[in-house]
């Protein structure tokens, strides 16, 4: 019966309206028939609901797209029903095929079942919670469809509500998860043993939690008053109102992005003072700057990264990230209004490459961030131009002061009337075509490219410098040590001259090769060794920062170099610079993007690149991944795959190369030299990307869960990066299979992990030598079994399969401190096989497994 | 480079950055600024308001269509955003100024 309803009502919008019409009579009817009530409240009644049948047709309207919308939940419901007994189907067989490729040691079935299973994803909250809802709705149709527009209503109610509790319990549930896995499945951490990282982390999430209770309170205490709960997060929170625990929280989380900042700038300095290579002279205790930045440089430099990667990280990352989590206490309509205004504003007016607007100028660029950073449009009448007044109140804030003390008046005139301008133009929507067309002009002349100076060109230039004189320095102190190893090994004359001059990145490489054959003549000029003895100058090479530790070419002696020499570099070939990045997860194309991200950077001016970076640039990336061999649409295993940590990038000739981490070896794809670069197809291993579409359930038992196979490889996945791109509109979307795929070693669990460390540590100490190892490992025979052989005397007739048992049970004895079971009356003594299994346990437990494998 | 991005760039101590880096980080802390003004303006829109701002936002409307919208529909919308503007400015001074040198 209650099917027949609904079907109808799916079928047939205008059958409901009879249904609600009748109800409505019914309404009637009963209120005739309550005997309390008056005749004047009986006609009250009925003429409500007539005028709510006649006059508010919207409601009505409403209440009908409720109602299909009820039917395509439950029709939702069911599909999904479907799909999940598929995907149980699926994930029991996945499960099954893994737990048999374990005990057949078949790496290459785990590896392509860990593929296969990569973009498993969590089940849906809400779409549970609706289930849940819908099964209860279905239960009560008769009595739904009576109190239709009411039952409706709550049952949405209902709805968010329990969606909102199995949210909650939910992400609790994942976050837990995680905070396991992330922490080896100990303890949570005490405050002190928090890294500063994980400290931030925590106490942004406690601060995130005070401001969700403190809301809750104060929406509690005004729900009194008529609808003041909704104006809570519109009304500026005034300091009074703020109460001293979530006070105490904001402080103590900006401590603790104060602290993290201070420790990425320390951390920065020691860097950059780290290539500074110094030349201290024994006789007068002086010392000169001989490689590397200048202290001006690393100060610059320091100024630099501060004002981006520090503010990056700890004020918009961290801001970003803070709203990210109160945006949640939003409800669920202006939650999603919030998503969708961020994600127009990051990806379509400010993501020129998605961007439908055509920014002929950068007016409105400058406009939107003008208001937005300055809030300077604040200032002005609406549509109207400021006053003096105005200008007066802007200049004396403290948001002018940067201006007031470097502008002067005739400027800071023109700042009012620039900025009024750009107000007018994105505030002013009455304004007609043409003259919305002059103000863009106008606006257009204003903000003009060239109107742009050059400072920012030369400090471009300048940075650029920098970074190159941080790699040189680099390289410098490489070779440093090596020859002052060199020198301590008696080689002491070798190469001085080539440190004393400086060394350019192609020199360098010349001598880290010739530092391994240090025979070799090395092209530089020869060094007079009786001459530079007779100066007789015991000079020490240190590096400047950490000097306690950190230096690894301090108090050497170098004889070699006149007093006072600051050597000068050879000019660096600024158009062949050296590029690197490394392999995406996001895919083949993701990593030339960021390849060609970076040589945009390195080359303001592209022309001077050399001839294949330049065609590297020209081309479209999807079609450079097919010409590099790393996507192959025609093919099944059409992506390439390399191991995370593998490289991709241009050397100092000018060829592109991918590095393999796996095997070490560098592959040249794109030959640099002459006018025509030649290609070289990658022929490294492909796989399959469409294997990759399985779905996760939390209730499979981690030794049957697919998240947890082991391989490390990521997949240079061009399906995945198409996804991604998809996924980028919106930064909340859930995360893809390529996000699965670098996440899912974290995702293994321990026992897996100490299983696969059993497996490959009796792999290590038997090979295959199976016979010997299954008559040792569960033998109960007297000298055999594990406390016997721990204690084993080895000589030197022992035989080495039993020497690597004794000496590896030893081990496991002193990385955890188990001693294996003796025999009692009751039990048999621990075989070999269950004390060192029993050990890697305990190893992973203490998060010391990495100790124990072989 | 113009008057006011200049201003802009010398309050929030950008100018030590390459002009494309300085302008990048401007486009995002003017979206972190968005993202505090939009937490406080999108409850206190009528339901009809919010239906016709998701009507904007999913025609992709143009920034000067949405900041008129917002003008128009959000009581004090110039004041919402001067006052996350400066919040934000003196949050980040607090926080830099004891960063580094």
């Amino acid at each position: 019966m209650a099917k027949d309803k609904f079907s109808k009502i799916k079928t047939d919008p205008e059958s409901l309206a009879k249904g609600l019409s009748n109800l409505i009579k019914a309404k009637l009817e009963n209120t005739e028939n309550i005997p309390d009530l008056t005749k004047k409240e009986k006609t009250y009644k009925a003429g409500e609901s007539v005028e709510w049948e006649i006059n508010k047709p919207t409601e009505r309207d409403d209440a009908f797209q409720k109602a299909e919308k009820i039917v395509d939940f439950k029709e939702e419901g069911e599909k999904e029903r479907e799909i999940n007994e598929k995907k149980e189907k699926e994930r029991k067989r996945l499960a099954n095929e893994f737990k048999k490729a374990l005990r057949n040691k078949d790496k290459e079935k785990i590896r392509d079942l860990y593929i296969r299973s990569a973009g498993i994803k969590e089940p849906d909250p809400f779409e549970l919670a609706k289930q849940r809802v819908l099964d209860n709705i279905e239960k009560n149709t008769e009595e739904n469809f009576k109190n239709f527009d009411e039952k409706i209503d709550a049952a949405y109610d209902r709805t968010e509500k329990v969606a909102k509790e199995v949210e909650e319990k939910f992400n609790k549930q994942i976050q837990d998860l995680k905070n396991k896995i992330d922490s080896g499945f100990k303890e949570p951490k005490t405050e002190k043993e928090r890294t500063i990282e994980e400290d931030l982390n925590h106490k942004r999430t406690e601060y995130a939690e005070g401001y969700k209770k403190f809301l809750a309170d104060r929406k509690k205490e005004a729900s009194w008053y008529l609808n003041l709960s909704r104006k809570i997060f519109g009304s500026k929170i005034k300091e009074e109102d703020t109460p001293k625990f979530l006070k105490d929280l904001e402080q103590e989380y900006e401590k603790a992005t104060i602290l993290f900042g201070k420790k990425m700038y320390a951390e920065k300095e020691e860097e950059l003072k780290g290539n500074q290579v110094y030349m201290k002279i024994a006789k007068t205790g002086e010392k000169n700057l001989i490689g590397g930045p200048s202290d001006e440089e690393v100060k610059a430099e320091l100024k630099r990264y501060k004002a981006n990667e520090i503010f990056t990280k700890i004020i918009i990352e961290e801001q970003s990230k803070l709203n990210a989590l109160k945006v949640e206490n939003l409800p669920v309509k202006e939650k999603a209004l919030w998503k969708k205004a961020l994600d127009l504003y990051s990806k379509q007016w400010f993501d020129e490459s998605k961007s439908k607007i055509k920014w002929k100028n950068r007016a409105a660029k400058i406009a939107v961030t003008t208001l937005l950073t300055t809030g300077i449009v604040a200032f002005a009448p609406s549509g109207a131009s400021l006053g003096a007044g105005a200008l007066a109140s802007y200049a004396g804030t403290k948001l002018a002061r940067g201006i007031a003390g470097s502008i002067t008046g005739q400027t800071a005139n023109q700042i009012f009337e620039y900025s009024t301008k750009a107000y007018n133009w994105l505030f002013n929507k009455k304004t007609s075509t043409e003259r919305r067309a002059e103000q863009e002009k106008e606006l257009a002349k204003i903000f003009a490219e060239d109107s742009f100076d050059t400072s920012f060109a030369k400090n471009k230039k300048e940075y650029s410098e920098i970074i190159e004189r941080e790699r040189k320095a680099k390289r410098e102190r490489l070779i440093t040590k090596s020859l002052i190893t060199l020198a301590a090994g008696g080689l002491a004359s070798y190469g001085m001259g080539s440190l004393a001059h400086g060394l350019s990145p192609e020199q360098a490489n010349i001598n880290e090769n010739l530092t391994q054959r240090p025979n070799i003549h090395t092209g530089n000029t020869p060094v007079n060794h009786e001459q530079l003895q007779n100066q007789n100058i015991q000079n020490e090479t240190i590096g400047k920062i950490n000097s306690n530790e950190t230096s690894a070419i301090k108090t050497e002696e170098i004889k070699n170099i006149p007093k006072g020499t600051t050597p000068e570099g050879p000019k660096i070939k600024t158009e062949f610079k050296i590029e690197e990045v490394k392999i995406s997860s996001k895919g083949a194309i993701q990593t030339i993007e960021n390849l060609k991200e970076k040589i945009r950077t390195d080359y303001p001016d592209i022309s001077k690149a050399p001839a294949s970076v330049q065609e590297f640039m020209r081309t479209n990336s999807t079609e450079e991944a097919i010409k590099l061999g790393f996507y192959n649409p025609n093919s099944p295993s059409e992506s390439a795959m390399l191991l995370k940590g593998s490289t991709l990038g241009f050397d100092e000739h000018g060829n592109l190369t991918v590095h393999d981490i796996k095997t070490g070896k560098d592959s040249i794809l794109i030959q640099g030299e002459g006018n025509k670069p030649r290609i070289e197809q990658y022929h490294g291993q492909m796989f399959d990307s469409d294997q990759n579409t399985h779905n996760i359930d939390n209730n499979i038992p981690d030794d049957q869960n697919p998240y947890a196979l082991p391989p490390q490889e990521d997949a240079l996945n061009n399906n995945a990066i198409e996804q991604n791109n998809i996924n980028t509109q919106s930064e909340y979307a859930v995360p893809q299979q390529e996000d699965a795929i670098v996440n899912s070693e974290s995702m293994i669990s321990p026992e897996i992990k100490i299983n696969q460390t059993y497996s490959e540590n009796i792999n290590y100490l038997f090979g295959d030598k199976n016979v010997l190892w299954e008559n040792l490992k569960d033998s109960h025979a007297p000298n055999l079994t594990a406390d016997k052989m721990i204690n084993y005397s080895i000589t030197d007739g022992t035989n080495e399969d039993t020497k690597k048992l004794v000496n590896y049970l030893n081990k496991l004895h002193e990385v955890t401190g188990l001693n294996p079971i003796e025999k009692t009356l009751i039990n048999p003594a621990e075989t070999n096989s269950e004390y060192i299994l029993r050990a890697i346990q305990k190893a992973s437990e203490m998060g010391e497994l990495d100790k124990v494998k072989l | 480079m113009n008057p006011i991005e200049k201003n802009i760039i010398e309050v929030l101590e950008l100018e030590n950055l390459p002009r494309e880096e300085a302008e990048e980080i401007l486009i995002r802390t003017g979206a972190v600024i968005y993202e505090n003004v939009l937490l406080r303006v999108m409850e206190t829109m009528t339901e009809k308001d919010q239906d016709d701002f998701e009507k904007i936002l999913d025609n992709e409307g143009k920034p000067e269509e949405i900041f008129s919208f917002l003008k128009e529909r959000v009581k004090d919308f110039e004041k919402i955003v001067k006052e996350e503007s400066e919040k934000f400015k003196n949050k980040t001074s607090n926080i830099m100024d004891q960063i580094g040198g």
